[in-house]
């Protein structure tokens, strides 16, 4: 059973590659064949359908099985492991510098002459 | 294609095919004081880390081949320790250090380009952050992850004990 881990490896995997990002993009405006996904670039079938499987084994994209046609189409939940990360992470800047800021506000609001620095070491607050 | 989240204050982005991560602020200070604030140790630890956790300054060597470290020390737990060395200082708008946790990544260390950009009256913090690696990074964020789903559950517990009938 793959980790959290290995999925979110996978799914870098899979968007590191411009031509695969350029399918995706593609897909996020609707089900589309593969032989018109490879129409923009200067590729075969067979390189797309490799780039495909890739997606496909990322759990980005889902292929339909009619035998001629096969669909595919994005799925958006894929991303969601990375979205969540990126917001855990961005919550954490967000914090960090919104204690900056308030900071700052502290510094500027002091009146001129009245030392500010606290000493070296902080107490925690409940 | 760059994952991105922006909201509110502060905007991160992740390069899906480089080890990098870049964040973006704008404060409301001027760039004078904001250099002040992120090159004076003194200010440095009064806002450093998380509410409720004590951080000391060991060392903030601000000159480049200068050594940095801060500890927080972490309430029933082991105290991190945030440390690196600067490598370029261009005062008022640009630092260049590494950034490294004792004792983690086998000792690599991320390289973090910090600038300030002067808008009136307020300030353009950005930091760009370059992992040694793509898998250190993802590393970063599969433990990340991993540590947020185990939270989720903590979480998920608590409440369910919450609502059991005989809860206190």
């Amino acid at each position: 059973m793959p980790t959290a881990s290995d999925r979110l490896s996978a799914t870098f995997s899979a968007l590191a590659d411009p031509t695969r990002r350029a399918i995706l993009a593609r897909l996020a405006l609707g089900e589309t064949s593969v032989t018109e996904l490879a129409e923009p670039f200067a590729m075969s079938l067979p390189a797309i359908s490799k780039h495909l499987k890739v997606l496909e084994h990322a759990g980005l994209i889902a292929r339909g099985r009619e035998a001629q046609w096969r669909p595919c189409r994005i799925e958006a939940q894929a991303l969601k492991p990375v979205d969540d990360w990126l917001e855990d992470y961005r919550r954490l800047w967000e914090e960090r510098l919104d204690r900056l800021d308030a900071y700052l506000q502290k510094l500027q609001a002091a009146p001129p002459g009245k030392p500010v620095a606290r000493a070296a070491k902080k107490k925690p607050r409940a | 294609m760059t994952v991105a989240a922006t909201k509110a204050r502060t905007a991160v982005e992740v390069s899906p095919s480089e080890p990098v991560v870049t964040i973006a602020r704008t404060l409301s200070a001027p760039r004078a004081l904001v250099w002040r604030a992120i090159s004076e140790p003194e200010h440095v630890v009064a806002w450093w880390g998380p509410r409720g956790y004590a951080n000391t300054v060991a060392a903030y060597d601000f000159r480049p081949g200068g050594k940095w470290s801060i500890r927080t020390d972490i309430p029933g737990g082991p105290s991190v320790v945030f440390l690196g060395e600067f490598r370029e200082i261009v005062a008022p708008e640009k630092i260049v250090r590494t950034f490294g946790m004792a004792g983690m990544w086998d000792g690599r260390h991320s390289v973090e380009t910090l600038t300030l950009q002067a808008d009136g009256d307020r300030t353009v913090y950005r930091v760009t952050a370059r992992f040694p690696n793509r898998a250190d990074l993802e590393a970063m964020i599969a433990s990340g992850m991993e540590r947020g789903m185990n939270e989720g559950f903590e979480r998920l517990d608590e409440l369910l004990a919450s609502l059991l009938p005989d809860a206190a």
